[in-house]
Order: C-alpha cells, then structure tokens, then sequence
C-alpha cells in the first residue's frame, strides 16, 4: 500500500476546476518533485494532504487514513506563507512545535537554527522573507514526520541560501519518509528528487523515476517539463 | 554541494563515474570502507536512493562489494582497477580524439600540442 | 492538548492588556493618596487618566480578542492552526476560556476602578463606601440576604452577557470570513456582527414579550418589592393591562438567548472544522 493514494480527485473553486480527476499514488523512502505551472493545482493538493482543505471529490488516503487530526501528526506541512505570529521569536516558536507535535526534535532544530545564522530571540515581524523561510523550514524538517510537503520552499531566497536549504532538506531527510516538494525552480534542485510528479491543469501528465525519464528523453527534467508545457499551450 | 552534475544525463551514471574515478586515481584506496549512502547524498547533495543505486550498479561490476556485518568496501582487486582506470582512460581519450578531428587537427599535430601542454601543466593534472 | 492550547491561546494575548491594568493599578493608588493627602490637581488628573485608562483596558481587552481569533484562524497563521493534530472544538474551547478570562479580568478591573473611584469622590464628600452600600440597600429596602442575592444575579448575569457577546463576535468573525465575503475583507465580519447582534436583540425582544414565562414581581403597599414568583406568563400581559399590581419580567428572551448562544458557538465550532475559508 502506498503512503498517500489519491483516487479520482476533483477539487473547484467556484466555477474553476483546480484538479481534474486526478490519481496518484507516492511510496515512502522517495522525495518527489511535484512540478507544474503556476495555477496548476500544486498547492491546492498539498493543502488536501496537509488537511487544510476538507471540501473535495474523491478519495485521498495518507497511510490508509482520510486527512484528519490523525495524519496531521505525522504530515510536516510547510505552506509558502509565513504562518508564525508577528510577536514570536524562533524560541516561541519551538515551544509551540514541541508541545503540539510529538516528533518535534528540538535539538536538531537548534542546530539548523545555528545553521542558517539566525538569532533565538529575534522577532519574527523584524526578519527578512527569506529568514522566515528558513525558519519556517527548520520548524518543518526538525520533526521526525512521515510525510513532508514542503510548498515552494526556496520561493523567496536567494540562490546562495538555496544551496544550504536543499543541503539542510537531504540532512534532514528520513530514509523512510516521503517527501512532496512542489517547486517551480526545477533545475536548481531536480538532483535531489528521485521521482518527478508533472502536474498541468489539475491532470497528471507525466510520473517516473528522474534518471529514468533522462535517459529516456536525453533531457533534464527541466527541459522536460519546459517541453511538456510550451505544448501544453496550444491544448 | 561543489559537484556540478549534469542535468542531461542519468545522475546515477555520471556517481557511477565519478566513484570509479576516486577509486582508480587512489583518493579512495583499495580495501577501505565506503561512506554510508546519506553521508555520500549529502556530500554531492543528490538524492540517497540515486547513490543506492550509483553503489548497487558498482558492486554488480565488482568495484564494491558488501560485507553482512560492516558494510561496504572498495574492491582489493587490483586488476580490475588497473581495468577500470583503462577503460574510463580510453572512453576519455575516444572522446577527446573526437573533438580534436572535429576541430581539424591531425594525429602528428595533436602529438606535438600535447607534448607542449603536458610539461607546462605537470603536477597540476595529477591532484586534480 | 487542550492545556497545551490554552497555555499557548494565554501567551498569545499576553502581551498588552497586563501592562495597560499595570497603568490602571498604579493611577488608582495614586488617586487613593493624593485624594488622601489632597493635592488636588493631580488627583483631578489622576482620576482623568484613572477613567481613560478603565475604558481603554476594555477596549483593548476586545481588541486583542478579536485579532487573535482572526489572525490565528483566518490569516496566513490559520495554515498553522488548521494543521495542528488538534481537534476543532478544542481549538474553540481553548479560545472561549482564555477570551472570557481576559473579559471578566477586564470587568473587575473597571469595576475595582468604579470602587476606586466611589471611595475617593465618596470621602471629599464624607461618605464612605459601606454608607453608600447601606443606602442603596434601604432605597430598594432590601434585606442584607436580598442584597446578597442581587449581587450574585449581577455576577451571573455579567458572565452571562459576556459569554453570550463572546459568542457573537466568534460567529460574526468566522462567518464574515468564509470565502464568499473575502471581496469586503474586514468589514464583512463587522457588519454581520452588527446584523446578528440586532437580529438577536429583536428576537429576544420578542420573546421576551410573547413568550409565556416570566417571574412576577408583588409590590407592596409603598411600591416596593415584596415577593418574586415564576408565572407562566409574558410581558405581554403587562402592554396590554398597566395598571394591574405586579409587575412581570419576561424571560422569554433569556431562555431564548441560551439557545442562540449555543447555536453561535456550534456554528462557529462546524466553520473553523470546516475551514475552506484562508485566502
């Protein structure tokens, strides 16, 4: 059994179709690069699995459970929103990680905090975007969860942090984890995915192994992905 | 993450690669243990299941072989390195003579290029 | 969890009311002395201050109430809240507690000021607090067990009356803030909380009137309160026959206000569950 199966997904907002019908199954052990177009339907499946949207059609299992109370324990949700209030510095922050997940490691927390060069007490309404961001992703990979998603993760930093924050994601990484990381800079990090999950217009158009799909198309999965949606146009 | 892969091409081949190299120019020695998969993801800042299979794909061609208990070494064969280190030689220097044909270059005029290159890059070529 | 919840619901609103009733505390004592000692002009000026200060704590009490069930459940923090392996009513018990805390905290500390206040103006005028306590009581000629009463009824009716404003505002913030409202942004959950409060004023109204249940108060001979007994009637009675001896308290609108409260905090309970509201 896969660790996330999603069968026959429809999810609209209003009159827009955000997914299509869409099935998909993920196994542990991989880190999956979820690629597509702005607008196609990325965050709105991470949302589903992180359970932040119950109102959907069709099936979606993680770990044989419907989103809920019990699979929010072992999801790691990072959304690309600053989610933290204004008022807490990365100390606070920990706290409220540690009493409401049990996975939460501390420790490991402290050391990416160190890290990444950030201050324990500095408030977060006082932090550049890109110091949220690494904060948001050390609250997320400092626990010890089964499912990571991570949404956008390097959205608003620059390339040099990039680099540290993909090292910090493979440092942190649980072998037998999954891990979603939906991203529309493929070429920067396409080398840590092991299997690449295209996604345009709510439909899956492509799933497979990232060395696979090479060697079969000669490409990289972000010539790949470019060529798949330049046709996508005229659709 | 000071490796540039290549995005083009399987990254599995090119660890394949570059792993054989460490072992035929010696800065891996033969016999010695092979750093554990999450430590070599980390350190080439790839995927943990892509060295796996870079590590499987070596032990299946005798360049590494597993011990049930501790781990995975590097082969002691040294005919096979000796093997290795010609083959991956010769496919660099097909490679090579193919880009100096493209460039119109002939066998004699290539002989004395190389022979003027090699002494003024001495010493450098071998740490590289 | 549910500690955890409201330990985490506290530090969240910590963080201004306590230093505003610090302000308040330390101006009521300067009152007290300088009433005392009579440097007049600061105590003028201290009691200005004591009285903006009763009214700015309640305000800001509201204030900070109000911001924090929005922001963590309606803002970009909701992503975080709405993930926690918490359940929702927990999540809504938790801030109820810790809101109608601050609330009542609120309440006493202006009613402390009232007192404050009562005692100094009452001693430049010679009287003092328990004078003024007696007097009360022989206006209405209560006994000291009536007054006991009337004040335990004022304390459950101010409990009352806030859980019951709690309610509102909690509905009116997660109602406004569905997806169908984010065109009019904050002033959605305003204006339904204005509709909802005097659709529910005019209900109680109403029921108060019409319902047939009420306590009928007995006058006596000098228009006093002589006796209380429950009747099975309305206001209604009374609109129609002012001249009749008792007077009849509906209760209509309050029974009918327990009810609303509990459907407030049930559909505020089925709209955070069902959070498809964040931007």
């Amino acid at each position: 059994m896969a660790l996330i199966e999603i069968s026959n997904l429809n999810k609209s907002y209003g009159s827009k179709l955000v997914l299509n019908d869409l099935s998909l199954n993920l196994e542990a052990g991989r880190i999956v690069g979820l690629l597509g177009p702005n607008g196609c339907g990325k965050s709105t499946l991470l949302k589903i699995l992180a359970g932040l949207i119950s109102a959907y059609d069709g099936a979606v299992l993680l770990d044989g459970h419907k989103p809920d109370i019990h699979t929010r324990a072992i999801v790691s949700y990072l959304p690309e929103r600053t989610y933290l209030s204004g008022w807490m510095r990365p100390v606070d922050a920990f706290d409220y990680f540690g009493d409401f997940y049990g996975d939460f490691d501390r420790v490991k927390a402290e050391d990416m905090l160190r890290f990444f060069n950030l201050d324990q007490k500095q408030q977060i309404k006082t932090m550049s975007k890109g110091m949220k961001e690494k904060l948001q992703l050390i609250l997320v990979m400092a626990r010890r969860a089964r499912v990571y998603l991570l949404d956008e993760p390097m959205g608003g930093v620059d390339p040099a942090a990039r680099s540290a924050i993909l090292d910090a994601v493979l440092k942190n990484y649980q072998d037998d984890a999954l891990m979603v990381l939906a991203t529309h800079l493929i070429y920067d990090v396409e080398k840590i995915f092991d299997e690449a999950v295209l996604l345009g217009f709510g439909q899956l158009v492509m799933q497979g192994e990232t060395d696979q799909l090479r060697q079969q198309y000669g490409k990289s999965i972000d010539e790949i992905f470019r060529e798949v949606f330049r046709c996508s146009v005229s659709w | 993450m000071s490796y540039e892969f290549d995005n083009h091409a399987p990254i599995y081949l090119q660890l394949i690669e570059l792993f054989n190299q460490k072992i035929v120019n010696g800065s891996w020695t033969a016999g010695d243990r092979v750093a554990s998969v999450r430590e070599l993801a980390l350190e080439f800042g790839v995927n943990p299941n892509t060295v796996q299979r870079a590590l499987a794909e070596m032990e299946r061609e005798g360049m590494m072989y597993t011990e049930r208990t501790s781990g995975r070494f590097i082969t002691q064969d040294q005919q096979l390195i000796s093997d290795t280190r010609q083959q991956l030689a010769e496919e660099k220097i097909d490679q090579f003579i193919n880009q100096m044909q493209g460039l119109g270059l002939g066998r004699d005029e290539l002989k004395q290029l190389i022979d003027r290159k090699w002494g003024k890059n001495n010493g450098a070529d071998r740490n590289q | 969890m549910f500690g955890k919840l409201v330990k985490h619901e506290f530090r969240a609103t910590r963080r201004i009311v306590p230093f505003v009733w610090l302000g308040t505390i330390v101006m009521a004592v300067l009152n007290l002395i300088t009433g005392r000692i009579g440097i007049d002009w600061l105590f003028a000026t201290s009691l200005i201050f004591l009285v903006i200060l009763a009214v700015a704590q309640i305000i800001l009490t509201y204030a900070v109430i109000i911001t924090r069930y929005y922001r963590s459940l309606y803002s970009d923090e909701g992503h975080l809240t709405h993930t926690l392996p918490v359940r929702p009513s927990r999540v809504l018990a938790s801030k109820t507690l810790v809101s109608f805390a601050w609330m009542i905290s609120s309440v006493v500390m202006a009613l402390v000021v009232v007192v404050v206040i009562a005692t100094t103006i009452g001693s430049k005028n010679g009287y003092t607090l328990s004078q003024m306590y007696q007097e009360f009581r022989a206006a209405f000629a209560f006994t000291d067990g009536q007054m006991a009463l009337v004040i335990g009824l004022f304390v459950v009716y101010v409990i009352y009356a806030l859980l019951l404003q709690l309610a509102q505002i909690f509905f009116a913030i997660s109602f406004g803030s569905q997806a169908v409202f984010h065109k009019l942004s904050i002033a959605a959950p305003i204006i339904f909380y204005l509709v909802f409060n005097f659709a529910l004023e005019m209900i109680m109204l109403v029921a108060t009137i019409f319902l047939p249940i009420g306590v009928e108060m007995q006058l006596d001979a000098n228009g006093m309160p002589d006796s209380f007994s429950l009747v099975a009637r309305g206001m209604f009675d009374l609109i129609r026959n002012p001249e009749q001896p008792q007077v009849v308290f509906g209760l209509g609108g309050i029974i009918l206000s327990v009810f609303a409260m509990a459907g407030l905090f049930y559909g505020s309970y089925l709209l955070i569950k069902k959070h498809t509201s964040l931007r």
